[in-house]
């Protein structure tokens, strides 16, 4: 069942063209009008978060707007092939697909690999010289979002606390931790 | 424009600036205080903004808050920071891997807060061990000032886990606030060992996990009142300089976790809280954005300290100026001290300034705990192990305390994002990852020995005027250093001892040179690995006559009358505590000197 965004969040996100801030300018390509919601749907088959738990962290919009600035094309290829996967396959088999068909390419697998990290760590990679050279030069650098780090999901993957955010409270270090669910 | 005389002039706004300003200032004097970095940290703003510059920071080292500053710059962890922008030129055969912050508040603002005593054989190391230097006052001397030292900075302790290696408190002395608990990952590792036997220097040697004195708010006991988050209002009082408020956040921990490099909630003492008692006087000026560049002497007496004014950090264009006291301390810290002597070609003669420069390098270890025990959780350490810093070996190879982290994999490897990023590239995602990295995180474990280092005259700072400069003109400090066979043997022990903890606490053992950013160095046939601890100190010794030091007992000059050199310069050595309790109560002592003779030595 497919999560819709709030309106609110999805009227914040930049129109399909590619804004290009003075750089050169990427060959616009066409995100489906529904993406966001491609992009969370693949987003949790890709990180092992549910989409109720993606939006929740609140930060969705910030990937999805830096996304569809610097990589429009590659997202849109991927979501074709995500959507491809959710027609051809039933769910119980998609993680093998999605590993077969996008992690497994050379050109979509760094890009995933890199999306997920990002969702893990609110971190992005600046793509390879290799990748960039073969598939198109971004003009991406290695950044952190620090309005998204304390939502980084490997400190809930982990059942921690962000370093220097959500404090668990005096005291909290010296009992015994939670299982990990 | 500076027209105002000033009793005190005191260049650095660190603990030593603020401990001996507010002294000084509560006794009547009027002080100015000079720090080159920015005044952003004193508004509680101006702070987050700091916090989120560390949220944004890829690489999250202590300087990770701080935005660079070309004309105040500081070091940087080997490895990190703006490429082609180093602040040291590194001469020696080992890098240097310790940092201080040039910010108002000085490195308290990204100290981790351990308030060890020096063990009173740490002062008489050339006559007990036979190298090195002693100090030319005794632990007995510096009681009454650790006590002060405890209750200004608001030190979480108990007494009676501290008595160890002949530390004795005055009777019926206890710290201002209980002592930290300790974490859940501290009480499972004790439970294994507690009353366990290692082999150091031929003998048996017990341990024991022990709680660690921290600058760091938590229950208080009757008497104190713990200080939060400083935050300046301007004008909100005359004289126009500003009111410093407390506010109420940061009055005890909440386990934030990130006290290195920034505590959020100032829970964790910084210099700011003693800065804004001391401008609570009216007495105390403090002008950021001026760099001092030149100490003016004629003959026995400094007459005045020439600085550089800045407007923005970003542009070099500054105006010269002269702040004129009757007494002068330098205070902004080891390197910076030794600099600012080197500059103005004070103390020439027995070439020390700069000489015997000092770390505490860390042997860092990291594992896998058997079980959950909830890493990356509390402050970044809440114990550790004591009963090594001191014994008869010393004679041989190099003493360590072994500090017990709370904080995972941060130090050694980058962890958890390089955990993240190792498992996602070999493939792992989905559910699969989720569930690994809900296994492993928890139960990331990391200890790290800190070893004395003993004076070397070849450990030195020194400046190539013209060479190597910043970019307001002024020198770089050129950095030779190296670690001789005392510290490695040492460190091979330490290494030794951390397996022999992992495997009585079945923590599996996981340090490994290729998955750090840690220095690496062969010794034998070993490879070991550490760490600078931050804990620069040494270059202008104290002693008791002028031609084997630079400063006496209360850090002063023995060249200049009306001048102190004060910091953890001063210290002959540091034993294996973390400096900056003993830095403070250092700067009790020279604050008494300064009441007691504002003209400068009678």
């Amino acid at each position: 069942m497919p999560y819709k965004l709030p309106i609110a969040v999805a009227a914040a996100l930049p129109a399909g063209e590619a804004q290009t801030g003075g750089r050169a300018p990427m060959a616009p390509a066409h995100l489906p009008a529904d993406w966001p919601e491609a992009f969370l749907a693949l987003s949790a088959e890709l990180t092992g978060f549910s989409e109720l738990e993606l939006t929740a962290t609140g930060v969705a919009p910030i990937y999805l707007g830096f996304l569809s600035q610097q990589f429009d094309d590659v997202t849109a290829e991927v979501i074709a092939a995500w959507e491809a996967i959710v027609r051809e396959v039933a769910p119980v088999g998609r993680a093998d697909a999605l590993r077969a068909r996008v992690l497994s390419d050379a050109k979509l697998g760094p890009f995933a690999r890199n999306v997920l990290a990002l969702w893990y760590t609110a971190t992005w990679t600046k793509m390879p010289a290799e990748w960039s050279g073969q598939y198109g030069d971004h003009h991406d650098t290695t950044e952190v979002f620090g309005a998204a780090y304390p939502e980084g999901l490997e400190w809930r993957a982990g059942g921690l606390h962000p370093q220097g955010a959500k404090p668990t409270g005096y005291g909290s270090w010296a009992l015994r931790p939670r299982r990990v669910r | 424009m500076m027209k105002t005389e000033y009793d005190l002039v005191i260049v650095g706004g660190g603990i030593t600036g603020a401990v001996v300003a507010a002294e000084a200032a509560q006794h009547g004097l009027k002080v100015l205080v000079l720090e080159a970095g920015t005044e952003q940290a004193r508004t509680f703003a101006g702070y987050q903004q700091q916090l989120a510059t560390y949220y944004g920071n890829a690489v999250k080292t202590p300087e990770a808050p701080y935005l660079f500053n070309p004309n105040a710059p500081q070091p940087d962890i080997p490895g990190t920071g703006t490429p082609g922008a180093a602040y040291f030129e590194e001469r020696g055969k080992s890098q240097f891997g310790s940092t201080y912050a040039r910010t108002v508040g000085g490195t308290t603002l990204h100290w981790l807060g351990t308030c060890l005593r020096m063990l009173p054989e740490d002062f008489a190391f050339a006559s007990r061990f036979g190298r090195g230097l002693d100090w030319p006052i005794g632990y007995d001397d510096l009681g009454p000032d650790y006590e002060r030292a405890e209750w200004e900075i608001g030190v979480s302790a108990d007494v009676a886990d501290q008595v160890h290696l002949g530390i004795t408190f005055s009777e019926g002395y206890e710290y201002p606030m209980r002592r930290l608990p300790l974490s859940y990952s501290d009480l499972r590792v004790a439970s294994d060992v507690d009353g366990m036997q290692v082999d150091v220097g031929g003998e048996p040697r017990t341990l024991l996990v022990r709680s660690t004195p921290a600058g760091r708010n938590s229950t208080p006991r009757r008497g104190y009142q713990p200080v939060g988050a400083i935050d300046l209002r301007a004008g909100y009082k005359p004289p126009g300089e500003g009111q410093a408020l407390t506010r109420d956040v940061g009055e005890r921990c909440q386990g934030n976790s990130a006290c290195v490099p920034i505590c959020p909630v100032q829970a964790k003492y910084n210099a700011l809280k003693t800065l804004a008692k001391a401008t609570a006087t009216g007495l105390v000026t403090v002008l950021t954005q001026c760099v001092a560049s030149r100490v003016h002497v004629e003959g026995r007496r400094v007459t005045g300290i020439e600085y550089l004014r800045y407007d923005d950090p970003s542009s070099p264009t500054h105006s010269a100026e002269v702040a004129r006291g009757r007494t002068y301390v330098l205070a902004c810290h080891a390197v910076e001290n030794a600099k600012l002597m080197l500059m103005s070609g004070l103390q020439q003669h027995n070439g020390l300034v700069g000489a015997y420069l000092q770390d505490h390098p860390v042997a860092l270890a990291w594992g896998m705990a058997p079980e959950n025990v909830g890493a990356y959780r509390g402050p970044l350490s809440t114990a550790g192990i004591e009963d090594l810093r001191g014994g008869a070996f010393r004679a041989a190879h190099a003493a360590f305390r072994i500090e017990i982290g709370n904080d995972g994999w941060i130090w050694p490897t980058g962890g958890p994002d390089t955990t993240v990023t190792q498992s996602i590239t070999a493939g792992c995602f989905g559910r699969q990852l989720r569930e690994r990295l809900a296994d492993e995180l928890p139960r990331h474990m990391r200890m790290g020995a800190l070893l004395e280092q003993p004076p070397a005259l070849e450990n030195r700072v020194t400046i190539e005027p013209g060479k190597y400069v910043d970019a307001l003109g002024l020198p770089r400090p050129v950095v030779t250093y190296d670690l001789d066979e005392y510290v490695l043997k040492g460190m091979s022990v330490a290494a030794r001892v951390l397996r022999e903890v992992f495997a009585a606490a079945g923590i599996e053992d996981r340090t490994d040179p290729k998955d750090t950013f840690a220095f690496k160095r062969r010794w034998r046939d070993e490879t070991l690995i550490w760490a600078g601890a931050g804990h620069l100190s040494g270059t202008h010794t104290m002693g008791s006559e002028p031609g084997t030091s630079v400063v006496d007992s209360h850090q002063r000059s023995w060249e200049q009358d009306n001048l102190f050199i004060a910091g953890p310069g001063s210290m002959p050595t540091m034993g294996t505590s973390n400096p900056t309790l003993t830095v403070a109560a250092l700067a009790y002592r020279t604050a008494r000197e300064v009441i007691d003779h504002p003209e400068g030595r009678a």
